[in-house]
């Protein structure tokens, strides 16, 4: 099974939000991961048929999408990133009017809906109406949608956003036990949620893939390159200035500062074991690597 | 597809507003019903039993009489009344309620003889108009349309004596309250059916869904159709029952052109017949209306876009000509052929009035049948279409 996009592009104006995207999605969950305005989103809306793409198309199992309609719609599990729902529906309610958009019978819809408001920690408010819920209530409620027809394709765009950590452990795990024979496509400003879940990794930059491939292996690429150093706060402004700079501890009244250097920066710097967090760095400016892990 | 219209119909019917509106333009109705005065009406109704059954020469011509003999012993109360009331400022002078009714009565069938005698003379005319044609042998497009409106006219019958105001003010109900309300009730109900899925952000939920795009749309304009079914029968059981109650039902065979508003029509129909028509045509215009508004709100990002616009379109053409009394040919033929004319009716009905096709004259109605029936269809092409070609941006 594979979902392959094929010189994916698309323009708003003269603005082009993604070019020339290609790239063979398989089974497995893959980290899409880019700043703010990077075509994340619209990437996946064309991915999920509800964005025509301006050239290019997508073909899921060597068929394009836009012909195959509903018969790939009815393989697709999508969580946009900004969405809304009827505030007087309740839970339950959701989920059965959702199943029946996907084509569930009355009884697959019920037990389906049963069996995720278990998971997703909903079931005591199931009654409850909409109106009524958090933020992270309504993310769930969201990913509960998203995984009622049993899709063998899953789409997620920021799907951890306004859960708490206890939520977003919950999730990570329910998406790993998943995604075994599903191609699933996870976009994050939460660059750990895709450490810790993703056997593949998108770099996305201004529409296009910067880097790509399996975590282990990128990560590896960076090896011999993060330095762990001990400077006084005084010193910080200068070595941002000579290197890239990722997570800033306090110790002993000195920062201890993570750098990305092919050599040794300092007499004194430790080398260290590289993460998703430092390879992301390494492609992105410190202002949208920020905005990245700063959430 | 059941599971998803009833999805679709109980978002509908679970905005408050909806149902307020309906029940405010119930109340509407019976307070303006209640204005009648109920012992006049009785009283005239009994009046006219004695007067049920054809109108002859014979028994106009008693009517006539009797009408004459109750105006001069009017005249003589009158008379009498304001010599003995001379020196008074104000008084007012009624008349005794029987004599009243029982010159209303005769009124009413000497009016209704006359319109009679009208239309025969109409007849005669287009005969005469049609000799003359046939002897010059010119048989255009002018010697089609007498021919048609002669023969439409031989086929009448003549007039009843019968009471038969129920069926005048249930026939009025559809282009005086049933115009407004309907189409208020489907500008309100339908305006968000579409819009507000946008509105709402559930389009990307909706669109990437296996029946996000095809049956969706058939659930929602089934969900619609039914609501505005549902309006339409609710104002008819109304309309019915209250007209039954107030006025009875009686005169159900007497002849549409025994209605003022009807005398020219040339169709030959009793009132319950006509009726029947009428609300089965109210009903395909409401249709019509509903698919309009549903495709405004296809287009439309917010529920206000597709109401005031579908609002426009319906009152426009009526507030232009009736309201300000602009007599543009252009407005006219756009309020001829609007969707507000359709859902009224009456003008389909109470002239004659055919339209050149090639050279062949074909009855308004029947065009305006058609013209619905065909920009329906190409409404409800234009939604699925739209709705399925819908991108999240």
């Amino acid at each position: 099974m594979n979902l392959v996009a094929e010189n994916l592009g698309k323009k708003f104006g003269s603005f082009h939000a993604v070019k020339n995207f290609s790239f063979t999605f398989t089974e497995g969950i893959c980290g899409l991961i880019g700043p703010n305005g990077s075509g994340k989103t619209t990437l996946m809306r064309m991915l999920v048929d509800i964005l025509r793409p301006t050239s290019g198309r997508v073909l899921f199992n060597g068929k394009d999408i836009a012909i195959l309609d509903e018969r790939y719609r009815d393989d697709l599990g999508y969580l946009p990133q900004h969405f809304g729902m009827y505030r007087n529906f309740s839970a339950e309610k959701f989920l059965y009017y959702m199943a029946a958009l996907k084509g569930l019978s009355t009884e697959q819809a019920r037990k389906k809906t049963d069996e995720l408001l278990e998971l997703l920690n909903l079931k005591d408010v199931k009654k409850k109406q909409i109106g009524a819920f958090s933020g992270g209530m309504k993310q769930r409620l969201g990913i509960a949608q998203s995984l009622l027809n049993n899709p063998r394709v899953l789409i997620l765009d920021e799907p951890t956003a306004g859960l708490d950590p206890n939520e977003r452990i919950r999730f990570r795990n329910l998406i790993t036990q998943i995604s075994g024979d599903r191609i699933v496509l996870l976009s994050t400003h939460i660059v750990s949620d895709v450490e810790s879940t993703a056997t593949q990794v998108l770099l996305m930059k201004e529409g296009g893939i910067i880097k790509s491939g399996t975590r282990d292996a990128l990560i590896k690429e960076l090896e011999g390159k993060v330095w762990l150093v001990t400077v006084p706060d005084s010193a910080l402004i200068d070595l941002r200035k000579l290197y890239k700079v990722g997570n800033i501890n306090r110790k002993n009244g000195n920062l201890e500062v993570k750098v990305i250097s092919d050599e040794k920066p300092f007499p004194n710097a430790l080398l260290v074991q590289p993460t998703l967090e430092e390879l992301y760095l390494s492609y992105f400016d410190l202002e949208e690597v920020e905005a990245c892990l700063s959430l | 597809m059941f599971e998803l219209v009833k999805f679709e119909l109980y978002k509908i019917v679970s905005r408050k507003f909806n149902i307020l509106a309906l029940s405010v333009f119930i109340l509407l109705y019976f307070l303006s019903t209640s204005q009648s005065n109920l012992v006049d009406i009785q009283h005239f109704r009994n009046m006219h039993i004695e007067w049920n059954g054809p109108l002859t020469e014979e028994r106009v011509a008693i009517a006539r009489l009797e009408l004459r003999e109750l105006e001069t012993q009017r005249e003589e109360e009158w008379e009498e009344f304001k010599a003995e009331y001379q020196n008074q400022s104000i008084v007012i002078f009624e008349w005794d309620k029987t004599l009243e009714a029982k010159h209303g009565v005769r009124f009413d069938l000497l009016n209704r003889w006359e319109r009679f005698q009208n239309r025969n003379t109409l007849t005669a005319g287009l005969r005469e108009e049609i000799r003359t044609a046939e002897a010059a042998d010119k048989k255009d497009f002018n010697y089609l349309k007498n021919l048609t409106h002669y023969n439409m006219l031989s086929d009448l019958t003549p007039p009843l004596g019968d009471y038969f105001r129920g069926w005048r003010d249930l026939i009025d109900f559809a282009n005086t309250f049933g115009f407004v309300f309907l189409g208020a009730l489907i500008l309100l109900t339908l305006a968000p059916v579409f819009a507000e899925e946008f509105t709402v952000k559930m389009d990307s939920f909706i669109l990437s869904s296996r029946h996000g795009r095809k049956k969706i749309v058939t659930a929602k304009i089934a969900a619609s159709i039914l609501v505005v079914f549902s309006y339409a029968i609710i104002f008819l059981i109304m309309n019915v029952t209250v007209n039954s109650m107030l006025f009875s039902l009686d005169g159900s065979r007497v002849a549409l052109q025994e209605l003022f508003k009807y005398r020219l029509s040339p169709f030959n129909l009793n009132v319950s017949q006509y009726f029947f028509i009428q609300q089965a045509t109210h009903i395909f215009g409401a249709f019509a209306f509903s698919f309009l508004v549903l495709l405004l709100s296809v287009f439309s990002r917010s529920s206000l876009i597709p109401f005031f616009t579908g609002g426009a379109i319906y009152g426009a053409p009526f507030f232009l000509t009736s309201i300000l009394n602009i007599e543009h040919e252009l407005i006219q033929l756009i309020r001829d052929f609007s969707y507000g004319q359709l859902i009224m009716v009456e003008e389909l009905f109470s002239n004659f009035h055919v339209i050149n096709v090639f050279g062949t004259p074909i009855l308004y109605m029947h065009v305006m049948y058609l013209i619905f029936l065909v920009l329906s269809s190409v409404t409800i092409f234009l939604i699925y279409y739209s709705f399925a070609k819908r991108q999240v941006m």
